[in-house]
C-alpha cells in the first residue's frame, strides 16, 4: 500500500514544478490561461470536498468565489495599504462567512434536489445584490484592479512585473490544495465521509451532522473565496457575472469530468475543460457541445470520470498477475 | 435510591395526523434487560424511534438517568450515553471495518472534548488498536483488507454492535437484533448480547419478535398493543397475564 | 407607492402566465419521472429560435403564421424529446439523483452549443404579430394585446393539461404512474411508453412556450438561463410535479415579483428568491405537494 502523505506531496511537488516551468516553455497568453486553470482547479477541489466527501451538491459556489473576488478587489482598490496576503485571508473569510450565512438556511434541507435549488437561489440573490449595489459597482463591477506588491521586512516584490503574479497564484493554489487534501484525509474528513455514506448512522454515533455539514460548507466556501480573490488581480476586473449560476456549474463540471471522489479529479477536469475551450475558441458553441457530450458520457458510461477511470484501469493492469476475488472498491473521497 | 435508567411517562408519538403511541409509560431499572413485544403494528418500532429521538414526542417525557431527554435530537441522546442499533444493520460500506469503528471512537472523543488538535491524516494508533481489539472481541478480526460492504448480514450486525459499544453507552437500544437470522445465528447473537451486557454492565432495552430471544434475554417484558402498554412485568407474570394470552392466542398465537 | 396596483396586478398576471408556459413541461416531467430537467430552458430557447426562423421565412407577420410557427417549434422539440428520452432519460433510472441533475445540465450545454453553432452569438429580436401590437387602456392600466395573448395562452395550456390529466384515460394512467409506478406496472400499464410520452409532451410544451414568448425577448443563447430559474421556482413552490400547484405558484410568484419590484425598485427580482427560500424552508413540499399530479 502506498503511504498517503509522501504520495500526495510528490504529486503536488511535480504539479508545482510543471506549472513553474511553463513560463519558460510557452507564450504569455498560455501562461495567463494556466493561472486561470490553477484557480479553476481550486474551485473544483473545494467543490469535490463538498460533493464527494461531505455529500452536498451545491449549485451556488459562484456566490462564494464572487464574495472572495469582490473582497480582494475592494481591498486592493480602496485600502492598498493592507498587505496582499492579509487581503487573501480576508477574502477566504468572506467566502466562509457567506457560506455559513447561506448554509444555516440551506442545510436545513439537504435531501434530494432541495439543497441544489436552495443554493442556486441564494447565489442568484447574491448576483442581484452585486449588480444593484453601488459599493460593488453595480452592473459594471469593479475595474482596474492592480496586481499587488508584496513587502515584508527584507524588501518588496512588485507582482505586476513579468510572470511574478502567476508564480504567486501557483504557490497559493498549491498551499490551498494541500490544505483541502489534509481536510479530506483528517479526522474531520472521516466524519464528513461518514455523514455522506449514512447521515442517520453518523448521527447515532453522536456526530452533530448539521454542524459538520456547515463546517464542510464553510471550508469549501473559504477555499472558493480564496480562488476568487486570486483571479481578481489576474483579470483586473470583477463583475456580477462572477456570481451568475452558470459559474456555479463550472466546478461541478470540472469535478465530474475529472473524476468525483478522486482528490485530483477536479484539477484534471479543469485542464481538460480549458483545453477544449482553447482548441475550439474560434468556433462558437463547439466547447459547449463538447463539454456537454463529455459530461453526459461521464454520467451515463464512465462514472469515475477521466482520472477515476484511469486509476481503475491502472489498478486492473497491476492486479492482472493475481486477480483479486473481490471487485476493486470505488475510490472513496480522496485517493492521492 | 438511584433513579431508573429510563423513565417514560405519558408518551404520545406518531406520523403526521396518525397518532401511534398513546400514553405510553415505561420504567427501566439499571441493569435491567427490558424487552418490548407486541403484535405487528402495535407500535414497537415507533416507540423505539421515539426513544432514540428519530420520531418527536408529541406529549410526555422521556427521562434518561434523571435527565429529561425528550427534546434532545438523536446525536445528543447518544452523547448522553444511549447506544442504538438499527433493525437492518447500518454501517459505512465504503470504509473498512476498522475505519467504521475508528469513526465511532473519534466521534466519541470529539463529543467529550477529548479530541486534541492534530495534523495527522491517519487515525491515532491508539484508536486503531482499540478498534482492532473491539473487532477481535466480537469475532471480526482479520477482515480489514476489504470494505465493510462485502461483510455478511451477521457480520454487519456485529460490526454495528462494535461501533455502538465503542462509545461505551450505559443504555443499549436494540431494534430486533436477531431479525432475519437463521436459528443457529440467532442463538449465537443472544449469547453475544448476553456477554456484552454482563461485561459492560449496560442496561438493555430491545424490541423482539422471536420468543426464544425474548425469554432467553429478558428480565422484564412490556407488551404493546395498539400503541398502549397493556402489561409490564417479569417474564412469567407476563406469560400468565390473561389479556396478553388473549391478544396472542386469540389471534393464532404465532407472532409475538 | 402602490397606487398603480391595477397595473402591478396586470404585470403579475403576465409574468405568471409566461412563467407557467415555461414551467408546465418542467412540472410534468418532474411529477412523473422525478427528474428536475435543467435542459428545459435550453429546449425552450431552441423552440424560440425555430419559431423565430420560421416566421422570418414566412414573412407575413400575421397571427396565424405566428401560431403555426409556435406549433411547428413544439413539434420539433417534441421530436428532440423522443431522441433525448431514448438516448439519455431511459439510462438515468439507475443513476444517483445528483448525477441525474448533472446529466440534464449537460443536455442544457448541448442545447446552448447547438444554438450557438446554428444561429451564432447574435442577439435577434422578434416583433409580436401585427394584430397584437395594439394596446387597450382600461382606467390607468395599459394592456398590450400581446401580453393579453400570453395570459390567454397560459390559461389555455393550464386548462388543457387539467383536462388531459383529469378527464382522459391517458391522464388517469399518467396519474397512476406518478402515484406508484410499481403498482401501475402490476396493473399492466406500459410505464415505459407513458414515460416516453411524458418526455415528448414536456419537451413539446417547452418548444411551444419558446415560440409563443419569442416576441419582445432578446433572442440569444443567454435566453436558456433566464427563464429556467423562474420555472424552477414555480415548480418548487407549486409542489414538485403538481400542475395545479405550478399554476398557483406562477400567479403567487408573479405577484411577489411585480409588487416586489415596485416596493424595492433598487433590487428588482430579489423578493422572488426570498420567497422561494422561505417556501422551501417553511413548506418544502410546496403549496400543493402531496405527491398528486393535478
Amino acid at each position: 500500500m502506498t503511504r498517503p502523505v509522501p504520495a500526495f506531496a510528490l504529486t503536488l511537488a511535480a504539479l508545482v514544478a510543471l506549472a513553474l516551468a511553463l513560463p519558460f516553455l510557452v507564450n504569455r497568453g498560455l501562461v495567463f490561461l494556466a493561472g486561470l486553470v490553477a484557480i479553476n482547479a481550486v474551485l473544483g477541489l473545494s467543490f469535490n470536498l463538498l460533493f464527494s466527501t461531505a455529500g452536498l451538491l451545491s449549485f451556488g459556489q459562484a456566490a462564494f468565489s464572487a464574495a472572495g473576488a469582490y473582497a480582494a478587489a475592494l481591498l486592493l482598490l480602496r485600502l492598498p495599504e493592507v498587505p496582499f496576503l492579509a487581503a487573501l485571508a480576508a477574502s477566504a473569510l468572506a467566502g466562509a462567512g457567506l457560506a455559513v450565512a447561506i448554509g444555516l438556511v440551506a442545510l436545513r434541507r439537504t435531501e434530494g434536489v432541495y439543497f441544489a435549488v436552495l443554493t442556486l437561489a441564494f447565489s442568484e440573490l447574491v448576483h442581484v445584490v452585486l449588480a444593484k449595489t453601488s459599493l460593488f459597482g453595480r452592473n459594471d463591477g469593479l475595474t482596474g484592479i492592480p496586481r499587488p506588491r508584496l513587502s515584508y521586512g527584507l524588501g518588496s516584490v512588485d507582482l505586476a512585473v513579468g510572470d511574478r503574479y502567476y508564480v504567486l497564484v501557483i504557490l497559493v493554489t498549491a498551499a490551498t490544495a494541500a490544505a483541502l487534501w489534509w481536510v479530506t484525509r483528517s479526522r474531520l474528513g472521516r466524519a464528513f465521509r461518514a455523514i455522506r455514506l449514512d447521515a442517520m448512522r453518523a448521527a447515532y454515533l453522536g456526530i452533530d451532522v448539521r454542524r459538520r455539514r456547515l463546517q464542510a460548507f464553510a471550508i469549501a466556501g473559504a477555499a472558493t473565496g480564496l480562488a476568487g480573490a486570486l483571479a481578481a488581480p489576474l483579470t483586473s476586473i470583477v463583475s456580477p457575472d462572477l456570481a451568475h449560476w452558470g459559474e456555479s456549474t463550472k466546478p461541478i463540471l470540472f469535478t465530474l469530468l475529472g473524476g468525483a471522489g478522486v482528490f485530483w479529479g477536479p484539477a484534471v477536469g479543469a485542464v481538460v475543460y480549458a483545453a477544449v475551450e482553447y482548441a475550439t475558441r474560434s468556433l462558437a458553441g463547439a466547447s459547449d457541445l463538447i463539454t456537454g457530450a463529455l459530461l453526459l458520457a461521464v454520467v451515463l458510461a464512465v462514472p469515475g470520470g477521466i482520472l477515476g477511470s484511469a486509476l481503475r484501469l491502472a489498478r486492473r493492469g497491476r492486479a492482472r498477475p493475481a486477480p483479486r476475488a473481490a471487485p476493486a472498491p470505488a475510490p472513496a473521497g480522496g485517493a492521492p | 435510591m438511584t433513579p431508573p435508567t429510563l423513565s417514560v411517562r405519558g408518551l404520545f408519538a406518531g406520523y403526521g395526523p396518525v397518532m401511534i403511541l398513546k400514553d405510553v409509560a415505561l420504567t427501566v431499572a439499571p441493569g435491567e434487560r427490558h424487552v418490548v413485544i407486541g403484535p405487528n403494528g402495535a407500535g414497537k418500532t415507533t416507540l423505539f424511534r421515539a426513544l432514540c429521538g428519530e420520531v418527536p414526542a408529541r406529549a410526555g417525557r422521556i427521562v434518561f438517568e434523571g435527565r429529561d431527554v425528550t427534546g434532545l435530537p438523536g446525536f445528543r441522546r447518544v452523547r448522553a450515553g444511549i447506544g442504538r442499533s438499527f433493525q437492518v444493520a447500518r454501517i459505512f460500506g465504503e470504509m473498512t471495518p476498522a475505519e467504521n469503528v475508528v469513526v465511532a471512537l473519534e466521534a466519541g472523543a470529539a463529543a467529550q472534548g477529548r479530541a486534541r488538535p492534530s495534523l495527522r491524516v491517519a487515525p491515532e494508533p491508539a484508536l486503531v488498536a482499540q478498534a482492532e481489539a473491539m473487532l477481535a472481541d466480537l469475532g471480526l478480526a482479520g477482515r480489514d483488507a476489504a470494505p465493510a460492504a462485502i461483510l455478511s448480514h451477521g457480520d454487519r450486525k456485529r460490526l454495528e454492535l462494535a461501533m455502538m459499544l465503542s462509545l461505551r453507552p450505559r443504555l443499549l437500544l436494540l431494534d430486533e437484533p436477531t431479525a432475519g437470522m437463521a436459528s443457529g445465528d440467532r442463538r449465537a447473537a443472544v449469547r453475544l448480547i448476553d456477554r456484552i451486557v454482563r461485561e459492560t454492565g449496560a442496561t438493555l432495552l430491545l424490541t423482539e419478535h422471536d420468543m426464544e430471544v425474548v425469554f432467553g434475554l429478558g428480565t422484564r417484558i412490556s407488551v404493546l398493543h395498539y400503541g398502549e402498554v397493556v402489561a409490564s412485568g417479569a417474564p412469567e407474570a407476563v406469560r400468565a397475564d390473561p389479556f396478553v394470552r388473549e391478544i396472542y392466542l386469540g389471534r393464532g398465537g404465532r407472532h409475538a | 407607492m402602490l397606487a398603480d396596483w391595477p397595473s402591478l396586478l396586470f404585470n403579475a398576471l403576465g409574468w405568471g402566465m409566461a412563467t407557467f408556459l415555461v414551467a408546465a413541461g418542467l412540472t410534468l416531467i418532474f411529477g412523473i419521472l422525478h427528474v428536475l430537467n435543467f435542459s428545459h430552458g435550453g429546449v425552450f430557447m431552441l423552440g424560440a429560435y425555430v419559431a423565430f426562423t420560421l416566421t422570418r421565412w414566412s414573412g407575413t407577420g400575421g397571427l396565424a403564421s405566428f401560431l403555426g410557427a409556435s406549433l411547428l417549434a413544439a413539434l420539433a422539440t417534441g421530436v428532440v424529446g423522443l431522441a433525448v428520452d431514448r438516448a439519455v432519460f431511459r439510462r438515468l433510472a439507475a443513476v444517483d439523483g445528483a448525477y441525474v441533475l448533472v446529466a440534464t445540465y449537460a443536455l442544457l450545454l448541448v442545447c446552448n452549443g447547438v444554438a450557438k453553432l446554428v444561429w451564432g452569438l447574435n442577439v435577434f429580436s422578434a416583433a409580436p404579430p401585427e394584430s397584437l401590437m395594439t394596446v387597450t387602456v382600461a382606467g390607468d392600466v395599459v394592456m398590450p394585446h400581446y401580453a393579453l395573448f400570453v395570459i390567454g395562452a397560459g390559461l389555455s395550456v393550464y386548462l388543457g393539461l387539467e383536462w388531459l390529466l383529469n378527464r382522459t384515460a391517458a391522464g388517469r394512467m399518467i396519474q397512476a404512474i406518478a402515484a406508484d409506478p410499481w403498482m401501475a406496472r402490476l396493473l399492466g400499464i406500459d410505464v415505459g411508453l407513458v414515460y416516453t410520452g411524458t418526455v415528448v409532451l414536456g419537451f413539446a410544451l417547452a418548444g411551444l412556450a419558446g415560440g409563443l414568448l419569442v416576441a419582445n425577448q432578446s433572442l440569444s443563447p443567454d435566453l436558456a438561463g433566464i427563464f429556467i430559474i423562474q420555472a424552477f421556482g414555480v415548480v418548487i413552490v407549486g409542489g414538485m410535479g403538481s400542475i395545479r400547484g405550478a399554476f398557483l405558484a406562477s400567479l403567487l410568484l408573479g405577484l411577489v415579483d411585480s409588487f416586489g419590484s415596485a416596493l424595492l425598485p433598487s433590487m428588482p427580482g430579489i423578493l422572488f428568491f426570498v420567497a422561494l427560500a422561505l417556501v422551501l424552508l417553511v413548506r418544502p413540499q410546496g403549496l400543493l405537494g402531496s405527491g398528486r399530479l393535478a
